[in-house]
């Protein structure tokens, strides 16, 4: 634990000597003009579509229409020969040269909160460890410190998902958690971003002198990891309260038609959200999209999902493209498990993580294909089995991060980003 | 039963003292400076209190000349409607965390309200907890449970958090009064301990619920292991006699595990309340994790949970004589300064040094309030107003664990430019700026003395002064300006922490 509050201290003390954060009184009203240009085309970047609740991808990716198991949905054909998905994924058949399909996941964790863990952080839980989630790791390997925003963001995370942070690498490498359980767009916004109304900029600036040198005095004799996330967290406030990271979050700047081709609901401005800040040099952002959990009418609710999914994903990668983006952003799109293949007397699924898909695109990653298979049934994995751990090392390989690299973690061991097991997806690199 | 009598709080600090100081010895352990008494004061209040002095509490507590004016004022706090009522947030969030969650957030309130009640009334901590367990069941010795009224609050939360499920009940009941994990062999045996799937639903088999009628007897409180055909019937997982009822009723298992549970023979009764208690005072518990007081992970000062918890029986169940004695002992009263020539990190469990601690949401809440000279105490009980400003900074400020209290961005950016602290630097609604502003008769250096206390529970000292009197004189709008030197305390490090 020790080594990653001193990381955090020699940060901000590198910070510090940049003259950024509470360096000097005056440079929290900066500009940030060159941020916004040419930096994103190059950085490597993640975005996780995050498929809360455990997604029934026998129902979305890897359809059994020839298995009592295989439901009421139908399968189309993709812009891939010889790869169908669901019916009620039209935009992202058009698209499947962009979309490497994984159909041989499985894993043991069957319980939400464990399995949304392991499929976070690549390890299962395991007594004291506390393992940071995949977007910290990134964050932390890749994250651009001379940003005013946070290298890691984090928009409305279902259940389970606010206990996802930096983990042992500390708290500076936690997500900023935008837009609250609600399911309207309206929420994706940073809360309490501005000062008070009546606060000049002069006011603000003595403000900020007076509680840098409050704060230096008591530091100087006070040690440990509370003092140092106090001080991180000080300092990426008064960052992004400068006008120009505030600006990276104003979806209204973009075209009225570019939002609505997002669709208009939390997830659909979430993906276009997650563009705007991977496009300003960001490394890792999570969308959400709820309501997997489908053990009561599985289908009525999977096709209203998919719809939601078809569009925001799709309007993703198109805008990524046309932006010359996608190369460098990696999206995978998952949850933590997958669903009974047999139906229950519900007309649901329960939950089932012995066999499930991934999609993965962008990056560099091999699009227009199906990985792996299950049976007949549905109920084993068939041919190439991947593992959580194999899905990290394969994104890892694409955006340049060596999966074996250890960090120290907070039992005093070191913890490789990926587990040792774990085999990069040759195919799909 | 026979019982010793009861050790006085600072006969129980002297001994914890010559406990520590004879593991740090061996040890090799040279521990920090004591506390200087603005230091003791701020934290004092934070745990005992759940907020920080006021200005009129720092000023008397500190010119307060008497050799055991510490004593004096662990006395009076533990006896204080707050020290009851922030043992009621701490025992809540300790027995039912569900109740941090969205999920269960409701109950909070009807819960904190009864055990608010229980404590302020003196009730011993074993009645507590066999009222929270036997809710509903007639007994002899308790009055029956009339429905929650919102005024007194109701016990029966612990039961409805675990929704009443034989299985959540065994698994909560163990680990909120027992100290001990049994959840992981919910599925399967227990990787680390002896317990075993069976044992786990052995107990759940408590909470069984056999048809009502003359013929109940032990052997009907029985329940199946998931996806199997065993069944298995209520068994003690330590191999103790089940001590049932001679009536026996469909409530009688709950009725029965309750009693071992609270028993003055259960092994981990009183210890487990022990371990979270000083987990409370000091950031770190004797055994941790707090929830695996198994035989297999010791103790690193067994003898202090022994003692302890000894006292505590021998107490019947006093907790404030508990929370007297830690407050007392010369670790509790250490300084959190580093001094020249010590390491800056130090081992938690050595007890060297006070670590510096996170607030929970309620006392930086309170704190806040209180620096202004508000109300300190949520006045948002009624539960029919849904969340106010109050209980939303709270729960936006949740700590896991403060020792290890993270601070996120969106909370920094709620403490700098948020409702709350709008409102107590506003000149017009802060009743501390408002008495400042208005008041001819004090100095400047008089004015900025009080705030230091209001906030900080101390006096400035010269380079502050300074500081401070250069960004006042400068100003052409001294209430503004106060308002400014409000925001940059409410602010600081200092304020948000427990040091």
């Amino acid at each position: 634990m020790a080594r990653s509050y001193q990381l955090t201290r020699r940060d901000y003390l590198r910070m510090a000597a940049l003259g950024v954060g509470l360096g000097s009184a005056n440079s929290w009203i900066g500009s940030l003009a060159a941020e916004t240009e040419g930096l994103a085309k190059t950085n490597k970047a993640v975005i996780l579509l995050w498929l809360d609740g455990g997604p029934a991808t026998i129902d979305m990716w890897d359809l059994k229409p020839n298995s009592p198991n295989g439901g009421e949905f139908k399968e189309i054909a993709t812009a891939t020969p010889g790869v169908k998905i669901s019916e009620h994924l039209p935009k992202l058949a058009a698209q499947s040269e962009d979309l490497a399909i994984v159909r041989s996941m499985h894993s043991k964790e069957g319980d939400h909160s464990r399995a949304t863990q392991f499929v976070r952080t690549g390890y299962v839980p395991q007594g004291a460890i506390k393992f940071p989630t995949f977007g910290a790791l990134c964050s932390h390997e890749l994250g651009n410190r001379e940003l005013d925003l946070p290298s890691f963001v984090s928009i409305s995370p279902g259940r389970g998902g606010g206990s996802l942070g930096g983990g042992f690498l500390g708290p500076e490498f936690s997500p900023l958690v935008i837009g609250g359980e609600g399911r309207d767009s309206a929420n994706l916004v940073v809360p309490n971003m501005q000062r008070g109304e009546n606060v000049t900029d002069a006011t603000q600036s003595q403000r900020l002198d007076l509680l840098r040198k409050m704060d230096k005095r008591f530091q100087s004799d006070r040690s440990g990891q509370v003092v140092d996330a106090l001080e991180t967290a000080s300092q990426k406030a008064i960052r992004l309260m400068r006008p120009e990271a505030a600006a990276a979050f104003r979806l209204e700047d973009e075209p009225e038609t570019l939002r609505e081709a997002y669709g208009r609901n939390t997830f659909g401005q979430g993906c276009l959200m997650a563009r705007r800040l991977i496009e300003r040099g960001i490394t890792f952002v999570e969308v959400n999209l709820g309501g997997w959990d489908t053990h009561n009418e599985n289908f009525e609710r999977v096709a209203e999902l998919s719809a939601t999914l078809d569009v925001g994903f799709s309007t993703l990668l198109n805008d990524l493209k046309s932006r010359g983006m996608l190369d460098s952003t990696v999206v995978i799109c998952q949850g933590e498990f997958g669903r009974t293949p047999r139906i229950n007397g519900r007309s649901g699924r329960d939950h089932w993580p012995h066999t499930w898909s991934t999609v993965l695109a962008g990056g560099g990653i091999q699009g227009g294909q199906a990985l792996g298979a299950t049976n007949a049934d549905g109920v084993e994995v068939a041919d190439r089995p991947v593992t959580v751990p194999d899905v990290i090392a394969t994104v890892c390989k694409a955006i340049d991060i060596d999966p074996m690299k250890q960090n120290q973690s907070n039992v005093g061991r070191p913890i490789r980003i990926a587990d040792p097991e774990a085999k990069p997806i040759e195919e799909l690199l | 039963m026979a019982m010793a009598e009861a050790p006085s709080a600072p006969q129980l600090a002297n001994r914890i003292d010559q406990l520590l100081h004879e593991f740090q010895q061996d040890e090799k352990v040279v521990p920090s400076q004591q506390s200087s008494d603005p230091e003791y004061l701020r934290r004092v209040y934070l745990d005992l209190g759940g907020r920080i002095p006021t200005v009129a509490e720092a000023r008397e507590f500190l010119k307060d000349e008497s050799p055991d004016k510490r004593q004096q004022l662990a006395h009076k706090l533990v006896r204080s409607g707050t020290h009851a009522r922030q043992m009621a947030t701490f025992w809540r969030r300790t027995w039912i965390p569900q109740t941090d969650t969205q999920e269960f957030r409701d109950l909070t309130d009807e819960f904190e309200t009864w055990l608010t009640l229980q404590f302020a009334n003196d009730a011993p901590y074993d009645q507590v907890v066999r009222k929270m367990l036997t809710v509903n069941i007639p007994d002899a010795e308790m009055e029956a449970h009339t429905g929650a009224s919102a005024a007194m609050g109701t016990p029966e939360s612990f039961l409805t958090a675990s929704q009443r499920l034989p299985s959540n009940l065994a698994a909560n009941t163990t680990r909120a009064f027992l100290g001990l994990n049994l959840d992981c062999a919910q599925c399967h045996d227990h990787p680390f301990s002896r317990w075993t799937q069976e044992q786990f639903w052995e107990t759940a088999a408590f909470f069984a619920r056999p048809k009502a009628g003359d013929d109940v007897t032990a052997e009907k409180f029985e329940i199946e292991l998931p996806e199997s055909t065993v069944t298995v019937s209520a068994t003690l997982f330590t191999g103790d006699e089940v001590p049932w009822p001679e009536a026996m009723t469909q409530d009688s298992g709950r009725k029965a595990l309750s009693d071992w549970v609270t028993g003055p023979g259960n092994p981990y009764f009183a210890k487990n309340a022990v371990n979270r208690l000083w987990a409370h005072y000091f950031g770190v518990g004797l055994v941790e994790p707090l929830d695996d007081l198994s035989e297999d992970n010791p103790a690193l000062q067994p003898e202090i949970l022994d003692e302890l918890a000894d006292a505590f029986v021998e107490s019947g169940y006093d907790l404030k004589l508990l929370s007297e004695a830690i407050v007392l002992t010369e670790a509790y009263q250490r300084t959190s300064r580093v001094s020249a020539g010590e390491e800056r990190e130090v081992d938690l469990k050595s007890y060297a040094r006070m670590p510096v601690r996170g607030m929970s949401g309620e006392q930086l809440y309170q704190s806040i309030r209180t620096a202004a000279g508000m109300k300190a105490v949520r006045d948002d009980i009624d539960p029919t107003r849904g969340l106010d400003d109050g209980s939303r900074f709270v729960s936006s400020f949740f700590v896991e664990d403060a020792a290890h209290a993270e601070r996120s961005i969106l909370q920094a950016l709620a403490l700098m430019n948020g409702d709350t602290t709008a409102e107590v630097i506003d000149t017009e609604q802060s009743p501390m700026l408002r008495v400042l502003a208005d008041a001819p008769f004090l100095s400047t250096s008089q004015k900025i003395d009080t705030l230091f206390l209001a906030t900080l529970g101390r006096k400035p000292d010269a380079e502050e002064v300074e500081l401070f009197t250069t960004h006042l004189k400068e100003s052409e709008d001294r209430s503004e300006a106060l308002s400014n030197l409000m925001w940059v305390l409410i602010n600081s490090a200092e304020f948000n922490t427990n040091h």
